[in-house]
């Protein structure tokens, strides 16, 4: 007979609900393994943290948001969104699929072409563009939303030294019924903004208006506030028409689909609540196919959706550091990975599950990262079976704008690895030590 | 008026002549000559079958019918036949003028009454009209007494001395002479029998006119005399029985016909027409030795019997895709009817030129197929079931599949495959439980759309109330008309998709291939120009090009100026896009007189044929563009046959000629290969090369073509001799 696992006293609160015969029991399932690979493994070998990525899952996830468009709409482009994962092994799994690259910055852009997409299928967003960005974006073909009359004006005066036409598109903002209303990007359509800017872009005779694009904002639960969306896309498309005799190719619908994390203040868990790629693709390709864009000329549609496609398949594996109890008798745990590299924490309520059994037994308990720093709360409150020191954990869905928004504050960014189809492991990312910061810094002379 | 009548004459003249050739299924105008020559061997023969045809034709004009087929002769070869006959038996004299007059108008109108009769069976009336008058004829001669027999005919050798004196008598003795017993002598004679010329020289002459016509043809006439002539051996009958009876050009004609000039000419032709020869050569003594008892000759009975009813058991074939292959357009002669079959992408799908495409948005998959295991069987064998499936878990499904709305083809819009008319609706269908069907509402809900006569297409267990269309609504092609559902005999949600000939709901399906389809995904592109989908394969429509589709799309009437520049000079070509009562395209050189045939389907330009003058700028844009798929995915590579007989020259094209009937032992290969584009929205132009290549890569030329957004079309061509030629393809009015 095995000796059983210690378990320490615990008081419990009353959980109210049904009870039936099995009780009124809450308990967290362990998550052993990730693809059939043992996660104990990937810390035994990559350290603790680890950020684990599973290629199976990018990949269905694309396979499933693609087919979802694509047998609805006969036109359907992706554009992979840079910002949320620009690991060159994600980007490339994502390109591999057929995804072009959505980059808002000058670095995503060398990133994009590093990761051999051709310039024409970069689409560049965003509200800082350099001069040199500029011209190399126009140089390379690529597609160049424009966010502000000052980057219109600097490409105007770019048309007159260059010899490629600029193929740009503007980006629009507009009342959906979403609030808050996401007005800082863009133009707005209301004011009469976005009209102007057309008319200037194709007065001009030297820059190519090809597209239109909005991004009602982020994670967007409603899916009917696309179709609104694209309502006024389409009368914008036709006054162009009707004045230019120019149609829109295309329609950037940007992102903003609710991935299945909860969201902080969330009544009910978001599994439950946000649409699927369905629902999301029957609204935008019903409204796209209702509203009547000039000349029957049906605009390709591209989705720069980042979220929802990649948060699913990220892991975070760590191991616990230690267990307290607080001033109010709460309990807490303190885990290795904290704010630093889960920036998200801020907003979502991360599932967070145990590598093994350790008790049947959970209690209201706060989680806390390792920096020493009053902010770094991950769970504020999530009934948790008691793991001990050196206990293992998983978080659940980090595979979006972690990766890119994580601080090297306090410790090192630690490994990230790729889970691929045959269920090898691969290290994608190195961790950090001294030597990566050593080599960025550098000591004035009086100083040595 | 002076021109009028110009026209008016040429007219005439053109159907004089095509009158003589089409007695061996050919507008051909050396033939033609030649046999208006041979006509004329005896003077009074040559005018009485004149005066016919010229009866004929007036007649034609008189009553106003249609001046293509009266200039194709078809009106008055029959007549043509009758005069050559009735001057057969009766001496020179106006009376039996009269008597020709008569019997033309009787040929005439027999052929207007059988033509009207055999055309719903899409028959032809061959020389029937001709068998029919002459026996009239012979039965009331006798009556005649008056009338001098022609007794010229029965001493040749007087009328011969009478034309070319001795020289000719010496020249028809040394080939009488030199073909004596070889075979040879009865077929000359019996050629020149279906002229009614019992002579070997004017076999002699028909067979060079035939030879230069048509060696497929010459071919032909060879196999058909002689596999008979050896069957009468065979058959211990006398085979100078063949030079008094002149029934001999019955196996000529016939082997013709059906080897040559109704079927595609192949080894199958070939098969056939000797098939065919001992059943006529029975048919031919027993008819005989019928109408022995009333006096009469059969003529050309035998071949008429034969060729109508093995043709009309060829076309009532349901499968028409199999061998032997019935031609449907004639061209110049059967050598090239085969050369343009043959170049053709799906030889077998030919006669389907309606172009059906999938009836779905992106990617589905063949669940079942033709002759499926479920439910495809007899009537319903030729329908295909589409679903949509997980390339990675290759499950339809998400979650436990137990709801409709777990299959991934559920609630998707279904397209029209083509443009048409709907004619049924239902779309009052309860969508069932996964795994039950509803064999009481079988197809569930349902459209039909007709796209032509006899041609529909049924979409079927479509989910309930999703069809927002109404019968006598007329769609365009990938218009939504409503969702895959889940109705009907449907136990998992699917997509049934039938052609059939009618328009209720519950139809038997017909054969009809899909065009423009990509097998696969996108990454690997399997390019079906026409097929039938099969089991388990994914398939989506082919993406196409807005820049492609506007610059081949023209208007008839359209003239476009073709500038060619070599290193030498430049020339320009003007040419002028028109479309004939047959709903047939062309492009024609206005310089030249060169015609470009071509048909654009909406996804697909292909050139047919190209006839005329080969210095014609058109003659390099055809070679460069042969067949487009109006599509700008850079993956995409267009391959296909062309027809030889426009890359190959004199001694090696001669020697094919020949070979027609055993096989196309020449090789071009034409390959059309797209560029990816700088600019994937608004391209400003669309690069491509072609190239053709013949046996073991020997390449004929390559083209370097860019097709621009304002539609025109720059061409840079290379040929093996080093040749550059540039050509400029550009709207005129602009």
């Amino acid at each position: 007979m095995s000796k059983n696992i210690y378990e320490r006293p615990v008081l419990r609160k009353v959980v109210e609900g049904i009870p039936n015969k099995f009780g009124s029991l809450k308990r967290l399932r362990p998550i052993e393994t990730i693809d059939n690979v043992a996660i104990d493994d990937i810390i035994n070998k990559y350290g603790s943290p680890v950020f684990i990525l599973s290629e199976k899952t990018i990949r269905e996830t694309y396979k499933t948001a693609y087919r979802a468009f694509s047998t609805r709409y006969p036109k359907v482009q992706f554009a992979w969104s840079y910002k949320t994962n620009y690991l060159d092994a994600v980007c490339r799994i994502f390109h591999q699929e057929g995804a072009w690259a959505e980059v808002v910055s000058g670095f995503e852009y060398e990133k994009a072409l590093d990761n051999n997409i051709p310039g024409n299928k970069i689409i560049f967003n965003g509200p800082d563009k350099s001069r040199e960005d500029l011209i190399r974006a126009i140089n390379n073909n690529s597609l160049i939303h424009i966010d502000h009359f000052d980057e219109l004006y600097t490409i105007i005066k770019l048309v007159e030294e260059l010899d490629e036409r600029p193929q740009v598109a503007i980006r629009v903002n507009m009342d959906t019924g979403i609030i808050p209303q996401w007005d800082r990007f863009g133009f707005n359509y209301e004011n009469g903004e976005a009209w102007n800017a057309i008319n200037r872009i194709l007065s001009n005779g030297k820059i190519d208006l090809l597209g239109l694009h909005i991004h009602i904002g982020t994670y967007i639960t409603m899916s009917k506030a696309y179709a609104t969306a694209i309502e006024k896309l389409a009368a914008l498309a036709a006054k162009t028409f009707d004045r230019f005799q120019k149609t829109i190719n295309y329609i950037d619908l940007g992102g903003g689909f609710a991935s299945q994390n909860t969201l902080q203040g969330a009544y009910m868990p978001a599994t439950d609540t946000t649409p699927s790629f369905d629902d999301y693709a029957h609204t935008i390709t019903t409204a796209m196919t209702a509203v009547n864009f000039p000349n029957n000329e049906m605009p390709t549609l591209i989705l720069e959706t980042g979220r929802a496609l990649v948060d699913e398949a990220g892991w975070l594996a760590g191991t616990v550091l230690a267990n307290k109890r607080l001033a109010d008798g709460r309990r807490a745990m303190v885990i290795d990975a904290g704010v630093n590299l889960m920036f998200t924490a801020f907003w979502y309520d991360y599932e967070i599950f145990p590598v093994h059994e350790t008790s049947f037994q959970s209690e209201p308990t706060t989680i806390y990262g390792p920096l020493c720093m009053n902010i770094d709360v991950i769970r504020k409150n999530i009934d948790f079976p008691m793991l001990n020191k050196g206990d293992h954990f998983v978080i659940k869905r980090v595979g979006a704008y972690t990766m890119t928004q994580w601080m090297q504050f306090i410790t090192y960014r630690p490994n990230v690895v790729l889970i691929d189809l045959k269920g090898e492991v691969h290290l994608i990312r190195k961790q950090e030590d001294k030597e990566v910061f050593r080599r960025q810094e550098l000591i004035p002379e009086y100083l040595r | 008026m002076k021109k009028k009548l110009a026209q008016k004459s040429i007219y005439i003249g053109e159907a004089i002549l095509t009158s003589y050739s089409q007695i061996f299924f050919t507008e051909n105008r050396i033939l033609a000559v030649v046999l208006f020559f041979v006509s004329f061997i005896d003077w009074w023969m040559g005018l009485s079958g004149f005066i016919a045809v010229i009866t004929a034709i007036a007649l034609s004009e008189l009553l106003g019918y249609s001046s293509i087929t009266v200039r194709r002769g078809l009106f008055s070869f029959n007549s043509l036949l009758v005069g050559l006959g009735i001057s057969t038996y009766f001496s020179h004299g106006i009376e039996v003028i009269f008597l020709i007059v008569i019997g033309s108008a009787i040929a005439f109108f027999i052929t207007i009454f059988l033509m009207g009769l055999l055309a719903k069976y899409t028959l032809p009336f061959l020389s029937f009209p001709f068998v029919l008058s002459m026996w009239l004829l012979l039965l009331s001669f006798p009556a005649f007494s008056g009338i001098d027999l022609n007794a010229e005919a029965l001493y040749p050798s007087n009328m011969f001395f009478k034309i070319g004196g001795g020289p000719l008598i010496f020249l028809m003795d040394w080939l009488n002479r030199v073909f004596m017993d070889t075979g040879f002598d009865t077929y000359f004679l019996s050629l020149g029998a279906i002229f009614f010329q019992f002579n070997i020289l004017s076999g002699v002459l028909i067979a060079i006119g035939l030879l230069i016509h048509s060696r497929v043809n010459f071919l032909f006439s060879l196999l058909g005399f002689f596999i008979a002539y050896w069957f009468y051996s065979f058959l211990g009958i006398y085979t100078g029985s063949l030079n008094y009876t002149y029934y001999g050009f019955n196996f000529i004609l016939s082997a013709i016909a059906i080897g040559g000039y109704f079927l595609i000419p192949s080894r199958q032709s070939l098969q056939w027409s000797l098939l065919l020869i001992p059943m006529l050569v029975v048919i031919t003594i027993g008819s005989d030795r019928l109408f022995a008892f009333f006096g009469l000759s059969v003529f050309s009975l035998p071949f008429n019997v034969v060729i109508l009813v093995v043709l009309y058991a060829f076309k009532i074939r349901y499968n028409q895709t199999k061998s032997p292959i019935l031609t449907i357009v004639q061209q110049k002669n059967p050598e090239t009817n085969a050369y343009l079959f043959d170049s053709q992408p799906v030889k077998e799908y030919a006669p389907f030129i309606f172009p059906i495409r999938l009836p779905f948005i992106g990617q589905w998959t063949v669940n079942q197929a033709h002759n499926g295991v479920h439910t495809h069987k007899d009537f319903f064998r030729f329908a295909w079931d589409f679903i949509i499936r997980d390339t990675a878990s290759d499950k339809e499904y998400k979650n436990e599949g137990l709801l409709p709305s777990d299959y991934f083809c559920f609630d998707k819009p279904v397209i029209a495959p083509a443009s048409g008319t709907v004619v049924a609706v239902a779309d009052t269908v309860e969508d069932n439980e996964i795994g039950v069907a509803n064999t009481l509402q079988n197809w569930g809900n349902t459209v039909v759309i007709k796209h032509q006569e006899y041609l529909y297409s049924k979409l079927s267990h479509l989910k309930k109330g999703s069809i927002n269309v109404k019968v006598g609504e007329t769609v365009f092609e990938g218009q939504t008309i409503g969702k895959c559902g889940n109705s009907g005999r449907s136990p998992y949600p699917h997509l049934h998709f039938q052609l059939q000939s009618s328009q209720e709901i519950g139809s038997p399906t017909i054969f009809w291939p899909l065009s423009e389809y990509i097998v696969g995904d996108e990454t690997k592109l399997g390019f079906v120009q026409k097929g039938i989908p099969s089991e388990n394969e994914a398939v989506s429509n082919i993406p196409a090009s807005p820049l492609l589709q506007s610059a081949f799309k023209w208007n008839p009437g359209d003239e476009f100026l073709l500038q060619m520049k070599s290193d030498k000079k430049t020339s320009d070509f003007v040419i002028r896009n028109e479309i004939d009562s047959y709903n047939q395209s062309s492009l024609l050189c206005l310089k030249t007189g060169a015609k470009l045939y071509y048909e654009n389907n909406g996804k697909t330009f292909s050139a047919l044929n190209y006839r005329g003058s080969k210095r014609s700028a058109l003659f390099y844009f055809y070679r460069s563009l042969y067949k487009v798929v109006l599509s700008d995915d850079s993956n995409l590579k267009v391959e296909t046959h062309f027809p030889v007989h426009h890359l190959y020259r004199f001694p090696l094209l001669l020697i094919q000629d020949f070979a027609v009937p055993f096989g196309i032992f020449l090789k071009g290969n034409y390959m059309l290969s797209y560029k990816e584009n700088t600019q994937i929205f608004n391209p400003k132009q669309l690069e491509m090369n072609s190239q053709i290549l013949g046996k073991g890569k020997q390449s004929f030329f390559s083209a370097q073509i860019i097709v621009h957004k304002n539609r025109e079309i720059e061409i840079w061509l290379e040929t093996p001799k080093n040749l550059k030629i540039y050509l400029k393809w550009e709207n005129k009015l602009v």
